[in-house]
């Protein structure tokens, strides 16, 4: 594994398992602990930090790559953002005129992920695959 | 865009794998521009004549397009019946 992949990993591995425990953790402070409203919003939103530190990891793979590699990925969040941000506008236009259960936006960034992970194969097809 | 990487390649007996670590890219990325799936960078381009010691236009010809690999079975299928 090159080293920058390598890199990439931990650090996912690394935020993801911050990220897990700080769920639990700042759920428990909220519930029981005497907080002023900035407090309390400022620990409701720690597990952003260790999404940052994902963020992060994926920028320094981005750099890591080479140029096709990075053309490759580039086309594929175009697409990802593209499905996500239209699907999310859809949805908005039905919220708006029809009464349809409001799009819980905490599902936004995964789905993001989640989108990007299932375009690269298919933009790769394009530079990578066998006549 | 049409290129000769692979002729290049072929006379120095150097793999894909070989030349993309000379360049500092993937073997992928080699791979797509030896199909002429990919034309690269200015940058890249030079790197590429400068690692073969030839004038850039002797790698990349841009008035002509890359034909890509006749599939085995299409040549048989095209080859007159002896």
């Amino acid at each position: 594994m090159k080293p920058a992949a390598k890199s990439y990993l931990w650090d996912t591995v690394l935020a993801f398992a911050l990220y897990g425990a700080a769920i639990p953790a700042t759920d428990a402070l909220l519930a029981s602990a005497q907080l002023s409203p900035a407090e309390s919003a400022a620990l409701a939103l720690a597990p952003m930090l260790p999404v940052l530190l994902f963020v992060k990891a994926m920028l320094v793979f981005y750099r890591s790559l080479d140029e096709l590699q990075r053309k490759v990925a580039a086309e594929a969040i175009v697409v990802a953002a593209s499905v996500v941000g239209l699907g999310s506008f859809a949805w908005g236009w039905l919220e708006l005129r029809l009464a349809v259960p409001p799009l819980p936006t905490i599902w936004l960034l995964p789905a993001l992920f989640a989108a990007y992970g299932l375009a690269l194969p298919v933009v790769s097809r394009k530079y990578l695959a066998a006549p | 865009m049409k290129n000769r990487l692979k002729v290049l390649r072929a006379e120095r007996d150097w793999s894909q794998a070989e030349l993309a670590e000379r360049l500092g890219v993937s073997r992928q990325t080699i791979n797509a521009i030896e199909r002429g799936r990919y034309d690269p960078s200015l940058p890249l381009a030079f790197k590429m004549a400068r690692l073969f010691e030839r004038p850039i236009e002797a790698l990349f010809d841009p008035d002509a397009e890359q034909t890509a690999p006749v599939p085995s079975k299409a040549v048989r299928s095209v080859r007159a019946p002896a």
